[in-house]
């Protein structure tokens, strides 16, 4: 899914799903979960703390 | 169809724009008491600057109101009889100043009208650590009282 699609999917414009991707914008849990449902991904999945070894 | 977007800002621009008219609001709100004493400096009466000190005070109420309503102080300092103090130490530097320089505009300044300058500044000081003690009194009874809400209807 390109990230024009999935900012529309969710109702953001492509420059806020930008930011959260370079991680320069932290979005609210309603947003992250909205971005969830459309990906059919979890919580954890897509934002969750990763594995430092 | 298609929402129009300048008709809708996402959280993030929503964000952004409450950022910018943060800055714009704090450069009126700074503006418009630097300008009354730059016209009080320069030969205006306190009728002249009416208008402006009205819309200030109309700010600060604005500002303040749902601050205290909603258990909020400032950013910089926690609420203390010691900061209150300090701060208060501003305007009352600020009046002092104006006070002499008006003197010295109106033919000089002798030892009674300095006596007279340090009451002006004191009674200042006084005066608006008195409104910060009531503001801070106002704050952490606001405070106590959303602390112990369970949180029901509440944000």
């Amino acid at each position: 899914m390109s990230q024009k699609a999935l900012a529309e999917a969710v109702g953001v414009s492509r420059q806020t799903m930008n930011a959260i991707e370079q991680g320069d914008y932290n979005p609210t849990i309603r947003l992250c979960r909205a971005i969830c449902r459309v990906l059919g991904k979890s919580l954890d999945d897509l934002f969750g703390e990763e594995d430092t070894p | 169809m298609k929402k129009p977007r300048a008709a809708h800002l996402d959280e993030m621009q929503d964000l952004k724009l409450l950022k910018l008219e943060e800055y714009g609001f704090w450069i009126l709100f700074w503006a418009l008491p630097a300008a009354v004493v730059i016209q009080l400096l320069t030969g205006g009466t306190l009728r002249q600057v009416a208008g402006e000190i009205i819309v200030f005070l109309i700010g600060s109420v604005c500002l303040l109101g749902p601050a205290l309503k909603n258990g909020l102080w400032t950013r910089g300092s926690a609420p203390s009889r010691k900061e209150n103090a300090l701060v208060s130490v501003l305007p009352a530097v600020l009046i002092g100043a104006l006070h002499v320089i008006r003197l010295l505009k109106n033919g000089g300044i002798g030892g009674a009208a300095l006596l007279v300058t340090a009451g002006v500044m004191a009674a200042a000081w006084a005066g608006c650590l008195l409104i910060l003690e009531i503001f801070r009194a106002v704050y952490e009874k606001r405070r106590a009282r959303l602390d112990d809400t369970d949180g029901e209807g509440d944000e």
